[in-house]
C-alpha cells in the first residue's frame, strides 16, 4: 500500500468579486511508497502546498482523490502518523516552545509519562532546547521554523510532509534540516518534501514530481529527470573573439582568456576540429548534465513559448 | 485533544496584552466606585450594586467580543490553525477547544471579578443578595452566548463584519420588546422581517437580573433556571451552526 496516493486530484478556487474561478490543481496522479523520499517540486503557484493542503484534509477537492495510508482526509485517522511542517508557519505566539509541543504532542495522542522525554528529543535534534520556555512571540523566522519543524517530528510520524522547510534558516539551519531528512530516510519515514531549493532536492530525493501550472508536468527519479550525457562542456583558451560559435554549441561565459561553451554531443567532434583550425587551446572536454534548475527552467520556458503560440 | 487545545487558548488569552489591560482596568474602575458613590444622588446600597454589575457586564461583554471574535480571525490570518488541523482531530474538536478556551478565560476573569466586587460589597455593609448572584450568573451564560455568536460570525466573515453583527444583536438581544412593539407600527412586510427578527435572536434582556439586583428586589430560582437554560439552548445551537460551517470550509 502506497502511503501518499493521488487519484485524479482537482481544485479550483474563487478569486476576486466576480467569483473568477481559478484552477490550482488539475487531475494530478502520483504517489510515494514506504520509506521513499518524494520531491515536489515547481514554481510559485503551481499548486505544491494545494497538494499537500488536499492530502491533509485542510481543502476539499473538486474532483478526485487523495489518500494518506489508504484513508481519505476526511477520516482525521488518516492523519495519525503525520508530521506536517507547514510553509512560513505561525504557531500560537503566545505559547512557549515547550507549551506548544506540548499542544502538538497531545494532539498526536502521544502518552502524557512519554511526552516530556519525546519532547525533550525533538528540541535537542531542532538545536532548540536553550529557547524552549520563551514565548514563540519573541523568536526568530528560523527559529520558528525549528519549532515547527520540531511539532512535525513529535510522535516518530511515518509520513513527514514538510512544506519549504529551510525556508528562513540559515546555512547551518538548512545542513541541519538535510541531515534530518537523511536520517529520517534511513529510519524508513516516508517524506513529502515541497521546496524551491532544487539542489536539495537533487540531493535528498529519490524521486521527484514536477508541477506546472497545477498538472503534473514530469514525475521519474532524479537521474531521468535530467536526462543522460547528452551536452558538453568545452574550455578554449586564447583569442575567442575570433572564434564564432559554430551551431549546436552556446557560450556559457568568458574568464580571462578562457571560454566555456555547451556543445551537443552530435557536434562535439565538428566543433573540435573548429577550435584547433582557429589555433586555440583545448582546456576541457567535460560531461554536461542539466541541474534540475535548469531543467525546470527548460520547462517553463517551454510551457511560456507554447502558450504564447496558442494565443 | 479539546482540552489541550483549550488550555493552549487560555494561556494565550491570558498573556494577551488586551486581556490583561482591561481586567487591570475594571479592577481599578471597581475599587473606584466609592467616588462615583459620593457624587451620586441614589442610596449607597443601589448605586454600588448597580455601578459595580454594570461595569463587569460592559467591559466583560467588550472583552468577550474581542476574544470570540479574534481567536479564529488571528488563527485564519496566521494560519496557525494550520498545524493543529493537520493532527488527527476533527474539526469540531478544533472549535470546541477554541471556544472553551475563551469562554474559561472570561470564567476566570469574571470569577476574579465577582471576588473584588463582593469584597468591595462587604467593606460598605451592602447586602448581598441573590438577586446579585442571579446577575453574576445570568452575565456568565450571557458571555457564553456571544462568545459562541463571535465564534459563528468569524467562521464565515472577516473581524469587521462580524464585529458590527455582534454588536448589533446584542443591543437588539438586550431591546427585543422595545422591538416588538414597535413593529406593530410597521407595514407589514417590514413588520413581518422585524418579528422574524425578534424570534431569530437570543433575547439577551432574559439574562440580566441588575436591575433586581439594583432594587433589592427577589428572583424566582425558577426564572433564573429557566433564563440560564435558555441561554445555554442558544449556546449549543450556535456551537452546532459554527461546526457545521467550519467543518466545510477551506483552510488555505
Amino acid at each position: 500500500m502506497n502511503v501518499i496516493a493521488c487519484n485524479g486530484l482537482s481544485k479550483s478556487f474563487k478569486l476576486g468579486f466576480r467569483g473568477r474561478r481559478v484552477q490550482a490543481v488539475q487531475d494530478l496522479q502520483f504517489s510515494l511508497a514506504q520509506g521513499e523520499v518524494l520531491g515536489l517540486v515547481g514554481p510559485n503557484g503551481s499548486g505544491k502546498s494545494t497538494t499537500i493542503k488536499l492530502l491533509l484534509g485542510l481543502l476539499k477537492p473538486d474532483s478526485g482523490t487523495g489518500t494518506l495510508f489508504g484513508k481519505l482526509p476526511s477520516d482525521p485517522t488518516s492523519r495519525a502518523n503525520v508530521g506536517y511542517l507547514p510553509e512560513s508557519p505561525v504557531p500560537f505566539e503566545y505559547l512557549s516552545g515547550r507549551q506548544y509541543l506540548e499542544l502538538q504532542g497531545r494532539l498526536a495522542r502521544l502518552a502524557p509519562a512519554a511526552l516530556g522525554a519525546a519532547i525533550d528529543e525533538v528540541l535537542a535534534l531542532v538545536e532548540m532546547s536553550a529557547h524552549q520556555k520563551h514565548a514563540i512571540r519573541s523568536y526568530s523566522k528560523g527559529m520558528v521554523q525549528r519549532i515547527t519543524l520540531a511539532g512535525a517530528l513529535l510522535g516518530k510520524p511515518e509520513l513527514l510532509i514538510l512544506d519549504e522547510p529551510t525556508s528562513g534558516l540559515d546555512p547551518l539551519g538548512r545542513g541541519l534540516v538535510r541531515d534530518l531528512i537523511r536520517s529520517q530516510r534511513k529510519a524508513g519515514v516516508s517524506v513529502l518534501f515541497c521546496t524551491h531549493i532544487l539542489s536539495d532536492v537533487e540531493n535528498l530525493c529519490d524521486r521527484v514530481v514536477m508541477l506546472v501550472g497545477g498538472k503534473l508536468r514530469r514525475a521519474g527519479t532524479v537521474t531521468s529527470l535530467l536526462g543522460g550525457d547528452t551536452t558538453y562542456e568545452v574550455a578554449l583558451e586564447g583569442a575567442s573573439a575570433a572564434f564564432i560559435t559554430p551551431p549546436g554549441a552556446e557560450l556559457l561565459g568568458h574568464t580571462g582568456e578562457r571560454s566555456s561553451y555547451a556543445v551537443a554531443a552530435t557536434e562535439l567532434q565538428a566543433f573540435v576540429r573548429a577550435a584547433l583550425a582557429a589555433d586555440l587551446k583545448i582546456a576541457l572536454v567535460a560531461p554536461r548534465r542539466l541541474s534540475l534548475e535548469e531543467s525546470l527552467v527548460s520547462e517553463l520556458k517551454a510551457e511560456t513559448s507554447v502558450g504564447g503560440a496558442i494565443q | 485533544m479539546i482540552s489541550a487545545i483549550a488550555r493552549a487558548g487560555f494561556i494565550e488569552a491570558l498573556r494577551n496584552r488586551v486581556t490583561v489591560i482591561i481586567v487591570a482596568f475594571l479592577i481599578l474602575l471597581i475599587l473606584m466606585s466609592q467616588v462615583v458613590v459620593s457624587v451620586t444622588a441614589l442610596t449607597l446600597d443601589r448605586a454600588i450594586t448597580d455601578f459595580g454589575l454594570g461595569l463587569m457586564a460592559y467591559l466583560l461583554v467588550a472583552l468577550a467580543l474581542y476574544l470570540s471574535i479574534g481567536t479564529l480571525q488571528r488563527d485564519f490570518d496566521r494560519r496557525s490553525l494550520v498545524a493543529v488541523l493537520s493532527r488527527p482531530i476533527g474539526r469540531h474538536a478544533f472549535i470546541l477547544g477554541r471556544y472553551l478556551g475563551v469562554f474559561g478565560t472570561l470564567t476566570v476573569i469574571l470569577a476574579v471579578m465577582t471576588a473584588v466586587y463582593v469584597a468591595q460589597l462587604l467593606v460598605f455593609s451592602v447586602p448581598l443578595t441573590s438577586a446579585v448572584a442571579a446577575s453574576i450568573l445570568g452575565l456568565w451564560v450571557e458571555l457564553a452566548v456571544l462568545s459562541a455568536l463571535g465564534f459563528f460570525f468569524s467562521t464565515f466573515s472577516g473581524a469587521v463584519t462580524s464585529l458590527t453583527c455582534v454588536v448589533a444583536l446584542y443591543f437588539i438581544g438586550h431591546a427585543p420588546q422595545g422591538l416588538y412593539a414597535a413593529s406593530s407600527q410597521f407595514p407589514a412586510l417590514l413588520r413581518t422581517v422585524t418579528r422574524g427578527i425578534y424570534w431569530l435572536v437570543p433575547n439577551l434582556d432574559r439574562l440580566d437580573f441588575r436591575p433586581q439586583a439594583a432594587h433589592l428586589l427577589a428572583v424566582p430560582l425558577s426564572d433564573v433556571a429557566a433564563s440560564v437554560a435558555y441561554g445555554i439552548g442558544w449556546t449549543g445551537l450556535l456551537l452546532v451552526a459554527t461546526i457545521g460551517i467550519f467543518s466545510i470550509r477551506d483552510v488555505r
